[in-house]
């Protein structure tokens, strides 16, 4: 075994086990707050296949960003483009790939069930650019615009923002929140680069 | 053997002098078609079955405020649809992509082969069983693989395919398809077509240029997309696909 294949190897068990502490996650989530069991069935399987997607992304240079969002979007058969996406060519590590692939399945699904991608007129920004003092922290947002009645509906922070809050922190040293506005979702996520990007070689 | 539908078949079975002569025989009404043009139209009546010999075509399908989806290719040495004949009117269009030559095969002629010849017949059952072997991947491609496993896969199946029929350059062939008409064919939009072939070519995986795909590394896209070649059912007389022969002459 040369030294690439043995550091490939060990990036692959840290992998593994950070995808099953996911799985145990959401399935913690589950019985938690299963209320109805066919809700909560579609929503595990809707997660175990965003975990699924990681795993079987490839890890060797990294997961181009604007890739990431848009397959996301097409993994629950969003046809329509976002209104805007666009920001620097990013390329995120194995870790931070996971977790955003993660919070963009909740994003994605949450503005199918009531926001932004259930209504013709509304609109979906997704942006990101660099900040800080020498372009330190990747700065992303999630926001929709002109959703009607969004604020009424059953929105509430569950699992999605369980993940922004806490593991963006815990994991990635980085910040994230999520805001249900009458308007739509605002969600804006702050991540240390030197936790989260790959430097291009 | 000029016939590329020759060639293809012996992918199958090896024809007898006879079978390849009234083949031959047979495919002698040939019709040249532009870029663009239509070979035949969705509601034309569908008369004679066509054979591929040269270029590159699809058929697709048009709904009515203009989207269109691309459900097959045609490389060279296809017939778009052995027993078309039966119906009666054409349920959706095939388009030549580049400047093509087409065979036309009369109802009589292909009635008449499968009459006379039973090895030749079991072998157009057999490029039939392909094509629909085809059609199940690229529903799999749509309806469960992401945007770089399904553009890999798509690859990956053309070069076999060019291969199959000689018409591969090492592992390169021809992929004289916009953006979008790839995006017509993955169901992506062109956004994502274009960040998905930029990834592929950053992984250094193909390129594409000048209306030629190059595979730089073939294992590694066909682990990237599980692609496996079993579905294609090129493996007469010999485990590996007979392209693969052919490349080291």
């Amino acid at each position: 075994m040369t030294l690439s294949e043995l550091a490939d190897s060990a990036e692959s068990r840290h992998r593994t086990r950070r995808l099953l502490s996911m799985v145990r996650l959401i399935t913690g989530h589950v019985t938690a707050h299963g209320a109805d069991a066919q809700d909560s069935e579609l929503h595990l399987a809707g997660r175990v296949g965003a975990v699924g997607r990681a795993a079987a992304a490839p890890m060797a240079g990294g997961t181009d960003l604007e890739l990431l969002v848009l397959d996301e979007l097409l993994a629950q058969g969003v046809q329509r483009a976002p209104t805007v996406l666009t920001g620097p060519e990013i390329r995120l590590n194995a870790k931070s790939a996971e977790l955003m692939r993660l919070v963009l399945h909740e994003l994605v699904t949450n503005a199918i069930k009531f926001g932004a991608l259930s209504q013709s007129q509304s609109q979906l920004r997704v942006i990101w650019w660099m900040i800080g003092p020498a372009s330190s922290r990747l700065h992303f947002e999630w926001a929709e615009d002109g959703v009607r009645a969004a604020a009424e509906t059953g929105r509430h922070a569950g699992f999605g923002s369980h993940v922004l809050k806490r593991l963006i922190a815990s994991e990635l040293h980085g910040s994230g929140d999520m805001q249900f506005l009458a308007k739509g979702v605002l969600c804006i996520i702050e991540i240390p680069s030197g936790e989260a990007l790959i430097q291009d070689e | 053997m000029n016939n590329p539908l020759l060639r293809k078949l012996a992918n199958f079975t090896q024809l007898s002098e006879d079978e390849s002569n009234a083949v031959n025989e047979c495919s002698q009404d040939v019709r040249e078609f532009a870029a663009g043009e239509d070979v035949i139209s969705q509601g034309d009546r569908t008369g004679g079955v066509k054979l591929l010999l040269d270029g590159f075509a699809c058929r697709y399908k048009v709904l009515e405020d203009g989207r269109r989806q691309i459900v097959a290719y045609f490389v060279p040495g296809d017939l778009c649809d052995l027993r078309v004949f039966i119906l009666k009117r054409m349920d959706h269009s095939i388009g030549a992509v580049v400047a093509s030559k087409v065979a036309t095969i009369s109802p009589e002629n292909i009635l008449m082969l499968t009459h006379t010849y039973p090895t030749l017949t079991r072998a157009l059952w057999w490029s039939t069983l392909v094509e629909e072997a085809i059609a199940r991947e690229w529903l799999v491609n749509v309806g469960q693989r992401d945007a770089l496993e399904r553009t890999a896969h798509l690859f990956c199946e053309l070069l076999y395919r060019f291969r199959a029929v000689g018409l591969n350059q090492g592992n390169s062939c021809t992929l004289p398809l916009t953006q979008v008409e790839l995006a017509e064919t993955l169901g992506l939009s062109s956004v994502h077509v274009n960040r998905t072939l930029q990834e592929l070519r950053r992984r250094n995986l193909i390129t594409l240029e000048g209306g030629t795909l190059t595979i730089q590394d073939l294992d590694e896209l066909k682990e990237l997309s599980f692609f496996n070649p079993d579905y294609l059912h090129l493996d007469y007389g010999n485990d590996k696909p007979r392209g693969e022969e052919r490349e080291g002459n």
